[in-house]
């Protein structure tokens, strides 16, 4: 398995270079600054990419137990609920629901602590960001698409 | 006119409910993230922007700044009582902070480190306060070509804060920069990085940028971790108000030495880059070189808790003078105070000496009053401060998540943007996980449009000469002065290491 370190290394040159190749097809005057700064960060990526390549762990260097890998991977699992549940549901609906899922299941609290942390979101949401400052809350496309579909018919 | 503007502000500052109501949450706030597991007042500022959106810029401003300026001085409490530093800042308190703890003077400790940070931040104010009619006819004189040059200079600063690997510090400041072109092109129109995209033509909003890089990762850090800072720790502190006030009686009996670290780091924090942890391991040495019995320390002096903490609450007013009328933020936390101004509405430059000086006072202001505040909250509430420690990590985690969504959605309106920050949250935390510095990413990205336009405008007044004027040539020297300094300090093994 590729280490962490490599990888990241790697997917920083991957960016550099797609950002290089990407501003070398502009305009005289729009590609000037982001090759100025692109190529010699691509090169840099380049040099740590091979350091990278070319080190060994060191013995007070953390490892990562494959139990560490598979809570990272639960947590960007939640992280991504997070997002795409806000995306496509709403802060209104989504948000709460969220954060009482997450607490219930993935910390395993209890539910009146899970719902409680829940309804506090909901109150932050809906009575400071709505209610008082009049942030409109984004509603969710799942919702907009609804709302597309049944105002016509009413 | 200077006075009557200052005497102005302070009054302005004290006579409004509004805003003396919304320092005292930012302090509130700042207190508990200064204390909580895993905050600090890096993630602290990042998660107070979504609520300054609408807000009147001096309010939303002095909030975040009253929030900004506390955190330090309640982090204290984590670092005195259970040996822990809330941020790498307070790190030097804990030496003789937690010695004087295990001898049983944790509420002494305590009461001298928030009367060194009431006169820290006080000083630190003053200082900042005092240089303004030196600084005003030097910033009013700067052109394009200058601010050009002093982004550049700044830009180099990334060096300084790469702390122990520059490649990797150079290639997120650069990345940082690269994201500050993407958009339209000021000069052709041209789109750059963001093709049929709409909403990235007005560019990557910074505020996502900075929330993907500072918050996510660090709750995905402690998703991960499932620790607390006094986790293992079942020892609960008796903290009097009498050692306490003990504690206060001591800063007043070493006022010289509260005086000299005071204005010797706020000179120091005006230079971008060096960090609160510089600042206040630099007070340390110096309380330490200057007193008669320097091999005492570490073991429960009382000085020592006074040097740190003096210093890193001093070097405050010092950075955000750079921020302010140069945009080149002195410190990381002040890089996303520098973003948050610009969400405001807040130009930094020397406008803010000419149209709002006002709100310089006001910012000046903040930073005493709200040290004043907070310290006046931390002596009531002492016997209790150490309980806060002990919050549960998972509370923390899903509701900053979702106010960290909420922001990045908020400033534009753009669900977009919760797809650009999932996909730059998760390399944030790649990038922290295997120790790349995220500060430079910030400086580049803010920075990199204040090059860009600077230097389309110096090129449009002075062609290619710009770099003949005067002051160009002395900024030129220090952005070749800077380089040298951070290769000659490598060289020696003397690169600052800055946490995040």
């Amino acid at each position: 398995m590729v280490e962490g370190r490599i990888l990241i290394a790697g997917i920083m040159l991957v960016i550099f270079a797609a950002m290089v190749a990407m501003a070398s097809t502009y305009a005289a005057e729009a590609r000037f600054l982001p090759l100025v700064i692109g190529v010699p960060g691509l090169v840099l990526c380049i040099i740590q990419f091979v350091t990278e390549l070319r080190t060994t762990p060191g013995p007070d260097e953390k490892v990562y137990t494959a139990a560490d890998r598979m809570a990272e991977l639960k947590m960007f699992g939640w992280f991504a609920v997070f997002v795409f549940g806000i995306i496509l549901f709403g802060f209104p609906y989504a948000a709460p629901i969220i954060v009482a899922l997450y607490l219930h299941f993935s910390w395993g609290e209890k539910w009146y602590v899970s719902l409680g942390a829940a309804a506090f979101s909901w109150v932050i949401l809906h009575g400071i960001f709505d209610y008082v400052l009049g942030l409109p809350l984004f509603e969710g496309l799942v919702n907009q698409w609804i709302e597309e579909l049944v105002y016509p018919l009413i | 006119m200077s006075v009557e503007v200052a005497t102005a502000a302070l009054i302005g500052l004290l006579t409004s409910p509004y805003i003396v109501m919304l320092m005292l949450i930012g302090v509130l706030v700042g207190i508990f993230m200064g204390i909580a597991p895993g905050v600090g007042g890096k993630l602290g500022l990042v998660l107070l922007i979504p609520f300054v959106y609408g807000m009147d810029p001096l309010a939303g401003a002095v909030f975040l700044l009253s929030m900004h300026a506390v955190v330090h001085t309640a982090g204290a409490v984590t670092s005195i009582v259970l040996g822990v530093p809330g941020e790498g800042a307070t790190a030097a308190t804990v030496l003789d902070g937690y010695a004087m703890t295990k001898k049983g003077l944790s509420g002494r400790a305590l009461g001298a480190s928030f009367g060194a940070s009431l006169a820290g931040s006080t000083a630190g104010a003053i200082f900042l306060g005092a240089s303004l009619g030196i600084l005003e006819p030097i910033i009013l004189s700067f052109s394009p070509a200058e601010f050009f040059l002093l982004a550049i200079l700044g830009i180099t600063f990334i060096a300084t804060l790469s702390g122990k690997n520059m490649v990797k510090g150079l290639i997120v400041g650069f990345f940082g920069l690269m994201i500050s072109f993407v958009g339209l092109d000021p000069s052709t129109g041209v789109p750059r990085f963001s093709g049929d995209l709409l909403f990235l033509w007005d560019g990557v909003d910074i505020i996502t940028a900075i929330l993907a890089f500072f918050a996510i990762p660090e709750m995905i850090s402690l998703g991960v971790q499932r620790t607390t800072f006094a986790a293992g720790l079942n020892e609960r502190h008796h903290i009097s108000y009498a050692q306490v006030w003990q504690g206060l009686g001591d800063v007043i009996r070493h006022r010289w030495l509260v005086l000299r670290v005071s204005f010797l780091v706020a000179a120091i924090g005006v230079i971008p880059g060096l960090g609160g942890d510089a600042a206040s391991w630099m007070a340390y040495g110096h309380t330490v070189q200057s007193s008669k019995n320097p091999e005492t320390f570490g073991q429960g002096r009382v000085e020592g808790v006074i040097g740190a903490e003096t210093g890193t609450c001093a070097k405050e007013g010092g950075s955000l003078m750079p921020t302010l009328f140069f945009g080149v933020p002195g410190s990381s936390g002040m890089a996303i105070m520098l973003g948050a101004f610009l969400m405001l509405g807040l130009q930094p430059g020397p406008a803010m000496l000419t149209e709002h000086l006002d709100v310089v006072w006001s910012l000046i202001w903040s930073l005493a009053v709200a040290n004043v505040m907070c310290v006046a909250l931390l002596i009531a509430a002492a016997p209790w401060l150490s309980q806060l420690a002990y919050i549960k990590t998972s509370l923390m985690v899903p509701i900053v998540l979702v106010f960290a969504i909420l922001g990045c959605y908020i400033g534009q309106n753009a669900w977009e943007n919760l797809v650009l920050i999932f996909f730059m949250g998760g390399l944030g935390y790649m990038l922290k996980r295997h120790d790349w510095p995220r500060a430079p990413f910030v400086i580049g990205v803010i920075l990199g449009k204040i090059a860009e336009d600077s230097l389309l405008k110096a090129l449009a007044i002075f062609g290619y000469e710009f770099f003949l004027r005067p002051i160009s040539a002395v900024l030129i020297t220090m952005i070749i002065g800077s380089v040298v300094f951070y290769f000659w300090r490598a060289k020696n093994g003397k690169t600052i290491v800055v946490h995040g």
